[in-house]
């Protein structure tokens, strides 16, 4: 038994993706889900699955549920991280195949830029880590990048490639809030906050919110949108704080990326469009390396090549990533509405071509936990 | 090595602790690095935690560690992570790997950002966290240590 090619994407919505027009987080999600609704062509009456999670509210499924007023007979709001609603997706796919639930919305919102940029976070500190003046969450990903450095040479001036790239992709996309250019010297030049990490390292900080509606394939099939099926998805971890990281260098998107492709029988090769969390520089780095669209140890050059830029053989965070598009604290809804969006073609101006496969990869806290998707806009 | 040197008084965040979350902070004021190792089958652990994490035996033993260790990692923090760290800016948080196996995380003491690297030799001293808490942090391995 497998989830794969079981269920489809039937609707997507993105809302206030820079600056909140006057919504809480939990409005940004019920303005998100009313318009994905509409988009898939079905009624709020029609959810009988609700997914979510949130850093501003401690039961946010409770929350989402009242704010709408959904009733849900499947309620998951499992918690990986940023990476979670890859997890909600291949979730709502089991509870929709084992027949738990028929329509599955999953929706996230956050107001962090209206909050003046403030990491929002309910998190707790490791007692190990809280005397020790960590800047969370950039000092983790900084002792990454820096043991990446010493064990493979790469440099900072091939981290800001990865910046450069996704800057290349924001100014085809007309609502990305900066749409002018950058270079690797701006990025060199921009201040240092924990190194070898730059301010143009890390991602925007924006206000934001999405929905995705996910039903069966058999029901997608009478509903007006393309549909988006997910063929593979695989979940993977192994630590929660970056103390417990065993290797600074590997991740375990090394396993969630197989799980996916084996489940979906295909190989990074094959990948139209590619969607990494982008906190940082260097995270979509390491995992372009751990999902195999390049050796491991050479991510520096493949992204410096200008392999994931537009143009570049792996098209990678094409609305911009969380770098120069939309990063509300959460970033794998806007990796997901992107992938959906490819499939549909509707992207514009960064369309690329005929694009059938995405890969979206959503990574939780300080690479910790990976949540992978193949999906395509036709079943095999 | 002056392991019991250096106890200024901290003004660093006290974590709030329970159960086993103690020990390291208690030991550390006393002079003590500990870490955890498996009676049965001999893995070594940081941090302590009630079961081994190799075959979740309940036989754990606190072992005091050398204090030497080599840098695995760093980066020098310019925005202070806490309020207490605004004064301290720019200051640099390492993961160490001790001699024995296990790994912890400190912020430097006596380096210069710009003379830290991966593989560097350091040692621990300890500061006062209150009246009865310590905290382990660590300083290139002194001279003297080596001789």
């Amino acid at each position: 038994m497998s989830i794969s090619g079981k269920v489809a994407i039937v609707g997507a919505a993105e809302t206030d993706t820079f600056q909140s027009e006057g919504r809480s987080p939990a409005g940004i999600m019920g303005r998100a889900v009313k318009l994905a609704l509409e988009d898939a062509g079905l009624t709020k009456d029609d959810v009988d699955g609700l997914f979510t999670t949130s850093s501003y509210y401690a039961f946010p499924a409770l929350t989402l549920g009242e704010y709408l007023g959904i009733r849900p007979r499947y309620i998951d709001s499992s918690n990986i991280g940023g990476g979670s609603f890859v997890s909600h997706l291949a979730h709502a796919a089991a509870a929709i195949e084992a027949g738990l639930c028929e329509v599955a919305v999953i929706a996230y919102g956050s107001t962090q830029r209206s909050d003046r940029g403030k990491l929002v976070s309910m998190s707790e500190w490791l007692p190990y880590e809280e005397p020790y003046g960590l800047m969370h969450p950039i000092s983790s990903f900084g002792l990454i990048a820096q043991r990446h450095m010493a064990e493979y040479g790469t440099t900072s001036e091939q981290l800001a490639a990865v910046a450069v790239s996704a800057r290349e992709w924001a100014m085809k996309n007309p609502l990305a809030p900066y749409r002018d250019p950058i270079t690797v010297d701006d990025v060199l030049s921009s201040r240092m906050i924990s190194s070898p990490l730059r301010k143009l390292d890390c991602c925007l900080v924006t206000d934001g919110g999405g929905a995705l509606v996910v039903t069966s394939a058999a029901r997608a099939a009478d509903l007006p949108s393309k549909p988006v099926y997910l063929l593979g998805a695989g979940e993977a971890m192994n630590h929660r704080n970056i103390l417990g990281m065993p290797d600074l260098t590997a991740t375990e998107a090394a396993q969630s990326g197989r799980r996916a492709f084996e489940m979906a029988g295909v190989g990074p090769g094959d990948m139209d469009t590619v969607h990494v969390y982008d906190a940082f520089t260097i995270s979509a780095l390491i995992q372009l390396e751990d999902l195999g669209f390049c050796a491991k140890g050479e991510g520096g050059a493949f992204v410096a090549e200008g392999h994931i830029a537009p143009g570049g053989s792996v098209p990678v965070n094409t609305n911009g990533g969380g770098l120069s598009y939309c990063h509300p604290g959460m970033l794998s809804m806007f990796l997901l509405i992107e992938a959906v969006r490819q499939l549909r073609g509707e992207c514009g101006e960064r369309q690329v071509p005929e694009a059938q496969l995405s890969l979206v990869n959503g990574m939780g806290l300080a690479l910790a936990a990976h949540a992978t998707a193949v999906l395509s806009n036709r079943l095999p | 090595m002056s392991r019991k040197g250096h106890r200024m008084p901290s003004t660093r965040p006290t974590p709030r602790l329970r159960g086993e979350e103690q020990i390291y902070f208690s030991e550390a004021a006393a002079g003590r690095l500990v870490y955890q190792r498996c009676a049965d089958c001999g893995t070594a652990q940081f941090y302590p935690r009630s079961v081994c994490t190799t075959c979740l035996s309940e036989r754990l033993d606190y072992v005091e560690a050398s204090g030497r260790g080599t840098i695995y990692s760093f980066t020098t923090v310019h925005v202070a992570g806490n309020p207490s760290f605004v004064d301290r800016v720019p200051y640099t948080v390492a993961l160490v790997t001790l001699e024995e196996g296990p790994r912890v995380i400190t912020d430097l003491e006596g380096i210069e950002p710009t003379d830290v690297h991966v593989g560097a030799a350091v040692e621990v001293f300890f500061e006062a966290l209150g009246d009865d808490l310590g905290v382990p942090r660590f300083r290139a391995v002194q001279v003297e240590a080596l001789a």
